[in-house]
């Protein structure tokens, strides 16, 4: 099987059509893309709809990350063998709600690290990988944009940082303590 | 043979190979081999197993302490790790500089040297882990080594963190390298740590922060104990800036240094977690534009300290004021004169054995006499000076006078705005070719001055970024000495007063009881260039003594902020001498 070449995909995702972004009706898109794919069956529109209870702009940038994906996918290297539908529900259903919960998808438009990052979501998500890469370099790469990934060692590192802070606090206090019993036996 | 001359050559032959398992480009001169401790000693390198220099790229390796520990055949490992320092982490003093300041925010309370240590600790991670999962290098057979030397036979809770870290990158059977005694917090943490290491592998700088903040409790629990890391003689970058000159751009705060977002901060502050319309795609509250951040001239001087420069204080500040005015040098202004000169050739003179030898004119000997003998029939051509039809360009001398009284911020603990002003001014006009007279001033009798116009840069800023704290009079008597004789042939010369409202001291009395306004007056006739007023007022309208310094001839730029400062700059060069 032919790999895709990550700079072509880079491009393909860079030159996205302006209507993408313009938030046109995700059921008939996917429905589109599930059909050329190969996958007629597979419920779009239940795809498109996600999960209940998001708030409109939370539900918009879901929809926009998908839209991407929906671009993506039109790729050429994405046509050459079939793609397995249960990679695509994971995609659609469980990978992209998850980013698109943490990060804005504007910032496909501004971080080519994001647009790496969808990129090598997608591809893991279909199984396949990039031209020219071995799959520990595709996992260390990975690794350095997912950004998934990198607000949970945000938020690990933060809650350490917390605790250190009562640490300090603490000793601050210990100290002025000392320092307070010095002075008052004198 | 010796044994140990042995090792070094087998250590040399691994030396190519560890430049290339970085790239084939690399390029370094070899390493420097010290046999015995003694001799390590004097590089301070004794107990250590290698080493770096960043000012000068040599690798040190003190063999002595390889053959105790039993590490003569990780030559390859070891090498590979110290020249990853040359070329990834830190790579130069000025980012190793970056990660200080990142750390020390969070290791306050710690001892001093701490941040020092976490940055290699951190450093060591990115390499090592990059050399055996990418490069194939058995970087864990070292520590397995150091663990069974002993060395590491009491280890400090920070060591359990670091190599615990390392058996989550590398899936390790635990044990294998760190001690026996991992807590499950230790055992998370060091999770955490093997994940930030992998995540910010490349953008290693944004990652050193977190890195700091999850090894802080190990830290502190420590402080009673020698670290492990430096007792094991791995504490390679102790050292590393030592007798380097001072890096360039370290007075901006690198967005890197910050962690490129607010994320990290917000979570700190438990903002994270409220979710209104999920917290994080809402526009980040400060992430603006982070690169104009700078450093104050204290933390600046702190960070020099942190990377071991140690240098006399106003050195520390003259060099702040100086990079930060780079940025905004100007054109000095320069006028026209009369008419350039031209040189034409006017005919020979005798070249002596002692003349300079560039001066020899060796077509002309020749065509005086096929035989040379110098001194005799040696020649030199003979220039005179004819009137050009091209005008001049003459640059303006700057008479400045800084103002230094009480009001004024301390330039090496502050950013003095008018410092740098000052800064700006003096390196445009010695840029331009101008020579400059600066003199710094508060009380009665308090001053600096150059006592004359000079093109001494070093001199200069050490007297602009001075600092002298106590009332304020304007020095009148430098300003009358300076253009009382001051000969009607001598270059134009644009005065300068650097103040606040204490620049109204300017129309008092001189020691004589002379007048000022006869002295200024007389000043900008003879200076001829005009003069500027640049005042730190906040209500210029309501200051009387602005109209009568106008009347004498001086322009009047009140500087609030940076933006004023700067606008003024370029104003000054525009208007006047357009």
């Amino acid at each position: 099987m032919t790999m895709p070449v990550l700079a072509d995909l880079l491009r393909w995702l860079a030159e996205t059509p302006p209507e993408f972004r313009e938030d046109p009706p995700l059921a008939a898109v996917l429905g589109d893309l599930l059909e050329s794919l190969g996958h007629p069956d597979m419920d779009a529109a239940a795809l498109a709809r996600g999960e209940a209870g998001l708030k409109p702009r939370a539900e918009r940038n879901r929809r926009l990350w998908i839209l991407a994906a929906c671009r993506l996918l039109w790729h050429p290297s994405f046509r050459l063998s079939v793609l397995p539908a249960d990679g695509l529900r994971h995609l659609f259903a469980k990978e992209l709600p998850g980013v698109a919960a943490i990060t804005a998808a504007d910032a496909l438009i501004t971080e080519e690290d994001r647009r790496e990052e969808l990129v090598r979501r997608t591809l893991r998500a279909v199984g396949m990988g990039l031209a020219g890469e071995t799959l520990l370099e595709s996992e260390d790469r990975f690794c350095q944009v997912d950004s998934v990934e990198g607000r949970l060692v945000a938020r690990g590192a933060a809650e350490r940082e917390r605790r250190a802070r009562e640490v300090r606090e603490a000793m601050a206090r210990e100290a002025a303590r000392m320092a307070a019993a010095r002075y008052s036996s004198e | 043979m010796s044994r140990s001359s042995e090792l070094a050559e087998r250590w040399d032959a691994a030396w190519p190979a560890a430049l290339d398992s970085w790239s084939p480009y690399t390029l370094l001169k070899p390493p420097i081999y010290f046999e015995t401790q003694k001799q390590a000693e004097a590089c301070g390198m004794a107990g250590q197993v290698a080493a770096i220099r960043l000012a000068d790229q040599t690798v040190m390796v003190n063999l002595a302490t390889v053959r105790e520990l039993g590490l003569e055949d990780h030559s390859l490992a070891i090498l590979a790790h110290e020249i990853g320092h040359h070329v990834h982490v830190p790579g130069n003093l000025a980012d190793n500089a970056r990660m200080l300041a990142a750390m020390k925010p969070l290791l306050i309370g710690l001892p001093p040297e701490t941040p020092a240590m976490v940055a290699n600790l951190y450093g060591d991670l990115h390499l090592n882990d990059r050399l055996q999962r990418r490069h194939g290098i058995d970087v864990a057979s070292v520590y397995v080594r150091l663990r069974e030397s002993g060395r590491t036979s009491d280890p400090t809770e920070t060591w359990k963190v670091y190599t615990r870290a390392y058996e989550h990158l590398w899936r390790l059977p635990p044990g294998t390298i760190a001690p026996p005694d991992i807590t499950p917090v230790v055992n998370a943490d060091a999770l955490l740590v093997s994940r930030l290491i992998r995540h910010f592998s490349v953008r290693w700088l944004a990652g050193a922060r977190r890195f700091a903040a999850i090894l802080f409790p190990y830290l502190n629990a420590d402080r009673e104990k020698p670290q492990t890391f430096l007792s094991a003689g791995l504490g390679d970058c102790k050292d590393c800036g030592q007798g380097a000159a001072i890096p360039d751009g370290l007075t901006a705060v690198d967005p890197a240094e910050l962690g490129e977002d607010g994320e990290f901060d917000a979570a700190i502050n438990g903002e994270a977690e409220d979710d209104d319309d999920q917290n994080p795609l809402k526009p980040e509250p400060g992430k603006g534009s982070p690169g104009s951040q700078h450093r104050s001239p204290l933390e600046y001087a702190d960070l020099l300290r942190g990377m071991g420069l140690v240098l006399p204080g106003h050195e520390v500040t003259a060099r702040y004021y100086r990079e930060r005015a780079k940025p905004h040098l100007l054109p000095f202004p320069s006028r026209r004169q009369p008419a350039a000169t031209e040189t034409h050739p006017e005919g020979y003179e005798g070249w002596d054995a002692g003349d300079d030898l560039q001066d020899l004119d060796m077509l002309g000997s020749l065509m005086r006499s096929p035989v040379v003998v110098p001194g005799i029939t040696t020649v030199r051509r003979v220039y005179g000076e004819l009137a050009g039809k091209e005008p001049d360009r003459a640059p303006v001398d700057l008479d400045i006078y800084i103002d230094c009284s009480g009001s004024m911020p301390d330039p090496s603990a502050y950013t003095s705005y008018l410092a740098l002003c000052g800064t700006i001014l003096v390196l445009s006009a010695l840029r331009a070719g101008a020579s400059v007279q600066a003199t710094l001033w508060s009380g009665p009798g308090q001053f600096k001055t150059t006592s004359g116009f000079i093109r001494d840069e070093n001199r200069l800023i050490d007297i602009v970024t001075g600092y002298i704290c106590g009332s304020t009079a304007f020095p009148l008597h430098v300003l009358r000495d300076t253009y009382r004789e001051r000969r009607a042939s001598a270059r134009a010369t644009h005065i300068v007063v650097i103040s606040d409202d204490g620049a109204d001291t300017m129309l008092s009395n001189d020691e004589t009881g002379a007048p000022g306004t006869d002295i200024c007056r007389l000043a900008m006739e003879r200076a001829r260039a005009g003069g500027t007023l640049v005042l730190n007022l906040f209500n210029p309208e309501s200051w009387d003594a602005g109209k009568r310094l106008a009347e004498l001839g001086f322009r009047i730029h009140p500087v609030r902020d940076w933006e004023e400062l700067v606008a003024f700059a370029a104003r000054f060069a525009r208007e006047t001498y357009k």
